[in-house]
């Protein structure tokens, strides 16, 4: 019991952490989706370094940072997402604009091939084949 | 030019919208095409003429803009046939907290504030948009003014610059010209 209630008290600051940044996530979002992207990028480089483990708060910090054309943290962030969820289609899609927009075909290519691999969508594997029809 | 029209044969994957669509018209010899005139057009814009003379520079091409004039091997006539500067897509949370591009929901317009109700989504979702752009280009014989070369393509890029770009060298990469895929 005692052991018990040790790990109790150590989970309980982490517990804290998660439920704040979950908080700071949904703001950051609020503002993105009000077209506030400045505060936006600022509110989801929080959430994302208060849970660095969290794919949600990396992808969003990955999509506000592309809106705002910083590419270098966009790339950084969704490729973080995607190591968390291989199976982010968002952050496949945004990495491969991203990617091409740079000119890395071949890390363009990569992204458009995972996501018509894993995508359930007819809409986004015709839009990814299409994109590797052109890099090829 | 109707009897033209109807000799063209299909040659790319016509029946499946997501790709470059093309059509020649038989037995035509583009071999010795040395100078293309990029007809000046209301419907398309600068920067996708900008974008295909620089291209066909880049291949080796003498290329002139303007009106038809009979100095030229070919006339390169391109029409933008749809322009979407900001597409966005809503991408929603799903319940254990991800973020998910499908089923994500496009929106038009220039309105980032949809009804959460009328899109059936929850309140907290993230923007992500990108541009697009639809193509069309036609290759003329200047004589006869007969088509000899069609092709449309429909191409998404993180900003316009990079959808025009990749339009184009979409389409360039079926044509029936130097450097070309056969």
């Amino acid at each position: 019991m005692k052991h018990f209630v040790a790990l109790l008290m150590a989970l309980m600051p982490m517990a804290a952490t998660h439920a704040a940044s979950t908080d700071t996530l949904q703001e950051g979002l609020r503002q993105a989706n009000a077209g506030q992207w400045d505060q936006a990028l600022s509110t989801l480089r929080q959430a994302a370094a208060a849970d660095r483990g969290d794919a949600a708060a990396q992808t969003a910090l990955g999509l506000a940072a592309l809106q705002r054309q910083q590419y270098g943290e966009a790339q950084t962030a969704l490729e973080r997402a995607l190591a968390l969820d291989p199976q982010s289609e968002t952050a496949l899609f945004a990495l491969g604009l991203l990617f091409e927009k740079q000119r890395q075909s071949g890390a363009a290519r990569s992204a458009w091939q995972r996501l018509a691999a894993i995508t359930r969508s007819s809409d986004l594997r015709d839009m990814a084949q299409r994109h590797l029809d052109r890099l090829e | 030019m109707k009897s033209l029209l109807l000799s063209l044969i299909l040659a790319g994957t016509a029946a499946c919208v997501a790709t470059t669509r093309v059509a020649t018209r038989a037995g035509t010899d583009f071999s010795r095409v040395q100078t293309i005139l990029l007809l000046d057009s209301a419907s398309a814009s600068r920067a996708v003429t900008d974008a295909f003379a620089r291209a066909l520079l880049e291949k080796g091409y003498r290329v002139k803009v303007g009106n038809p004039d009979g100095a030229a091997d070919l006339w390169m006539e391109a029409a933008v046939t749809q322009f979407t500067p900001d597409r966005k897509y809503l991408v929603p949370l799903k319940g254990n907290g991800s973020i998910v591009l499908y089923p994500a929901q496009e929106i038009s317009g220039r309105s980032l504030y949809p009804s959460p109700t009328a899109a059936s989504l929850p309140d907290a979702q993230v923007v992500i948009s990108n541009a697009a752009v639809s193509l069309s280009v036609r290759l003329l014989e200047p004589r006869s003014g007969d088509l000899l070369w069609s092709g449309a393509v429909t191409y998404e890029g993180l900003d316009m610059d990079a959808a025009v770009e990749g339009s184009v060298a979409s389409l360039l990469k079926r044509f029936p010209l130097k450097g070309a895929a056969p």
